[in-house]
């Protein structure tokens, strides 16, 4: 975990830029015990061609997957999701009750207030590490 | 890297009983109501229930008389949704007067009963330290009755008996019954545009202060 934190430490130092990706207000839903969390984050493209993410890693958990929340028929149901498409100049948000990170299988989960280093993937071959403020179960995120 | 297999082929069927749901809350639209959330007086039974609790006794409604019940059915395993309800009905109770709060309790049925051991959903629910909350075990007969009792569609998403990692399919609502047991409200605190904990608390002060 410390060599983790510290690899965050130098990270968070620079900016968070993979190629034309800007991400913001990353942070994790920490759920403790052995169940998944999830992880949050607002993605912009400021490139001009669509990038999109197709996978994330995390060290403390043995699984992250893309997932959406759906709503209908007054029922709610998560699925996967491949990929995740931003437009050229345009945002996509993974936001609680949408789309979001599901963070399985914890193996060295951090704690509230640790800063959590997660590799986003890109279906070009970049990846982008970021660190993600973990938030307890009932957070709201950066407001 | 340790791949699940995705099962996006899989046909997902909203079974009538979900949609009967969403019909009464159209009906329900244009109506007089004295409520900002759904109002569902008269049309969903009173409070009761017999269920395993999450201390391994029996919980009945009787023990939760005089309270104003927050229900709602979700599953540990759930990362997303169901943490944001129950974060938001946090929210809601904490615009509460402290003596209202107190008069409020929050009901979690865990759904997915070979994961929501009695152990698990205590120490889910006390993530959210409520002032008052009861965990159920949403198993057996006394649950299918519970969810036909309230129109409860639940779908475990297994790709087969050995799947752990499953997702669940739950009711997005949270079930609102005044301090008398009866239904009063449905309150929508996940998805876009979720009903704010504002509306939720001043709902709860009118079901509280009325009685």
């Amino acid at each position: 975990m410390r060599k983790l934190l510290l690899l965050v430490a130098l990270l968070a130092t620079a900016p968070a830029l993979a190629a034309d990706v800007e991400v913001s207000g990353a942070w994790v839903r920490l759920i403790p015990g052995g169940g998944p969390s999830a992880g949050y984050l607002t993605l912009t493209n400021r490139g001009e061609r669509p990038v999109a993410l197709v996978d994330a890693e995390c060290a403390a958990y043995g699984m992250v997957m893309i997932h959406r929340s759906v709503e209908s028929g007054g029922t709610s149901r998560m699925e996967h999701v491949d990929r995740l498409t931003v437009a050229p100049g345009q945002s996509r948000e993974l936001a609680p009750g949408g789309y979001h990170l599901m963070l399985m299988k914890p193996q060295d989960p951090p704690e509230v207030g640790d800063k959590l280093a997660i590799t986003l993937r890109f279906a070009d071959g970049q990846s982008l590490e970021v660190p993600f403020t973990v938030e307890p179960p009932y957070g709201q995120g950066p407001q | 890297m340790n791949r699940k297999p995705r099962h996006q082929a899989r046909t997902r069927l909203v079974p009538a009983l979900a949609a009967a749901v969403a019909l009464l809350l159209a009906a329900c639209g244009g109506q007089e109501t004295s409520y900002n959330l759904t109002d569902i007086t008269g049309k969903m039974p009173d409070l009761k229930f017999r269920l395993t609790g999450a201390q391994g006794d029996i919980r009945t409604a009787a023990d939760l008389q005089g309270r104003a019940v927050l229900m709602y059915f979700g599953y540990t395993h759930c990362p997303d949704v169901c943490p944001m309800t129950l974060g938001r009905l946090k929210m809601a109770l904490a615009k509460l007067p402290e003596a209202l709060a107190e008069r409020t309790a929050v009901v979690f049925v865990g759904v997915d009963p070979a994961r929501d051991t009695p152990e698990r959903v205590r120490d889910y629910l006390a993530n959210f330290h409520f002032p008052n909350a009861v965990g159920l075990i949403g198993e057996g007969k006394p649950f299918q009755r519970l969810k036909e009792r309230y129109h409860v569609y639940v779908q475990l998403q297994k790709d087969g008996p050995e799947d752990t990692d499953y997702e669940v399919t739950h009711p997005s609502q949270v079930y609102v019954f005044g301090p008398d047991g009866r239904a009063r409200v449905l309150a929508r605190m996940s998805g876009k545009e979720p009903d704010t904990p504002k509306a939720l608390a001043e709902d709860l002060r009118r079901l509280l202060k009325g009685s």
